[in-house]
């Protein structure tokens, strides 16, 4: 009996203890992945005037005059989430970063050769009695070029 | 002192570990498990087509690296490897639910669903929608919950054993430690809010950024429109709050645990059909404060006698 007390009570001390420590906020939020991931989320204060946006992958290919088409995430095998972080931290990181290297990479796995991306994005206001503009227009946010020997495969 | 000390520590003891209805237990391990079944047959699909991602992505978690150590520190594993352990996970999930050799069944499923989330989730992408549910899955895997309410207790029947005792210490503390859970994870996200955002989280206009943000993710029209009304928001974001805050008082107070589960049901269907965030698992999960709603719920207080039997009490550490 008391062997099975103590084993319980280690039992509740390994699943609460981690999780209140986990619970306590700190100033650096979003680097924790257990055991609750992410709980800062959603946490910081936004006013009037900020700007929210939509991304949109799109890559030329390396055929002189063609247009560059919009890369779904189905196409490298992504979840949605995890293609928007990934074009937000692009399209807002330094021109070499990480981020752009990993698009980069995996536009180079798509079945056609690449030799330019693109990022897209559509700007959203946010005004004192809503949404400033429903429909803002896509504009080219950021793109780079691939070199002709590096996109062919 | 001395006196109250020992007060406190009685009351303690018979929050953890007052005998509870091992039938109870048992409903709760065959939803709890059920429920994992379900997430986990929902997020095997991601989980593969994850592993045809660019290697340049993969950024293994800590718990990612524990569960696939044979396989070598930080190895990433094949389409293949990541569909056995789903399965196998899945149909022990089953299994578990069902209540059949609960003690293995409860722990395979719930460290193949460990394994699976955390291959998910090491995709430079991480979200926590099912860690609850996985916690309270682990505290269940840890107890005897096939004692009521299982194929275990069928099999014992047959065999002409001695059926499980029908109140035990060990139906208590799994369930609690998963009503405990919710209360960290509630106050989490409130105390996050007021470290991180500050007393203006409430100005209404945070949130209503919030419903264009998920609006444009998700095409949440309900999220987009909801936007033009920033006192609505301003309400919304004072109940979200001040429910995150105050949960524990659906712990320490049984008689109006339904109240706080009442809220915890609007607010996450609020939350998804405004913002899409799907917390459905939570919802099951609220079966852990069974007890409370047994003897406290509207349904139970409908059907109460006007005199003479008093429900029990449901071990709450501060008396009522």
């Amino acid at each position: 009996m008391r062997a099975q007390r103590l084993y319980a009570i280690a039992v509740i001390l390994a699943l609460l203890v981690p999780a209140a420590w986990g619970a306590v906020p700190r100033r650096m939020p979003f680097t924790r992945y257990w055991p609750f991931i992410d709980y800062p989320m959603y946490s910081q204060s936004h006013f009037s005037g900020e700007s929210a946006y939509a991304w949109q992958l799109r890559v030329a290919g390396c055929q002189p005059g063609g247009d560059p088409r919009i890369v779904s995430e189905a196409e490298l095998h992504l979840p949605h989430r995890t293609m928007l972080k990934l074009l937000r931290q692009a399209a807002n990181g330094p021109p070499h970063g990480k981020s752009r290297s990993l698009v980069t990479d995996m536009a180079r796995q798509l079945p056609d050769p690449v030799c330019g991306i693109e990022i897209w994005a559509q700007r959203y206001v946010l005004g004192p009695g809503g949404i400033v503009d429903r429909n803002p227009p896509w504009q080219l946010h950021t793109g780079w070029a691939l070199g002709q020997a590096t996109a062919a495969r | 002192m001395t006196r109250w000390l020992e007060r406190r520590a009685a009351a303690v003891e018979r929050h953890w570990f007052a005998p509870a209805s091992t039938r109870d237990l048992g409903i709760v391990r065959a939803l709890v498990f059920a429920c994992l079944l379900f997430s986990l047959l929902d997020v095997l699909p991601t989980g593969v087509a994850l592993s045809h991602a660019d290697q340049t992505l993969f950024k293994p978690l800590p718990a990612l690296k524990v569960m696939l150590l044979p396989l070598g520190w930080g190895a990433r594993p094949s389409s293949g490897l990541i569909l056995a352990i789903g399965w196998t996970a899945a149909a022990a999930a089953l299994l578990a639910a069902l209540g059949w050799f609960s003690r293995i069944t409860t722990v395979v499923a719930t460290l193949g669903t460990i394994t699976i989330i955390a291959h998910n989730y090491s995709y430079r992408e991480v979200n926590h929608s099912l860690a609850l549910l996985v916690l309270i899955a682990a505290a269940i895997s840890a107890a005897p919950s096939g004692m009521a309410f299982s194929l275990d207790a069928v099999r014992r029947r047959r065999r002409g054993l001695p059926p499980a005792p029908a109140m035990s210490p060990e139906a208590r503390w799994p369930i609690r430690i998963g009503q405990w859970l919710f209360v960290i994870a509630y106050l989490s996200a409130a105390s996050s809010k007021l470290v991180h955002g500050g007393i203006a989280w409430l100005n209404g206009e945070t949130l209503a950024y919030y419903f264009m943000q998920d609006g444009i993710r998700f095409h949440s029209t309900v999220g987009l429109a909801l936007v033009g009304w920033p006192r609505l928001a301003q309400l919304l974001s004072i109940g979200a709050l001040g429910f995150e805050l105050t949960f524990m008082v659906a712990v320490l107070k049984p008689r109006i645990t339904w109240l706080y589960l009442a809220i915890g049901v609007v607010m996450h269907t609020t939350i998804y059909v405004v913002q899409r965030a799907p917390f459905f698992q939570w919802l099951v999960l609220y079966v852990v404060f069974i007890e409370a709603l047994r003897q406290f719920g509207p349904l139970a207080i409908a059907t109460r006698p006007a005199a003479g039997v008093q429900p029990g009490r449901a071990g709450a550490v501060v008396p009522e």
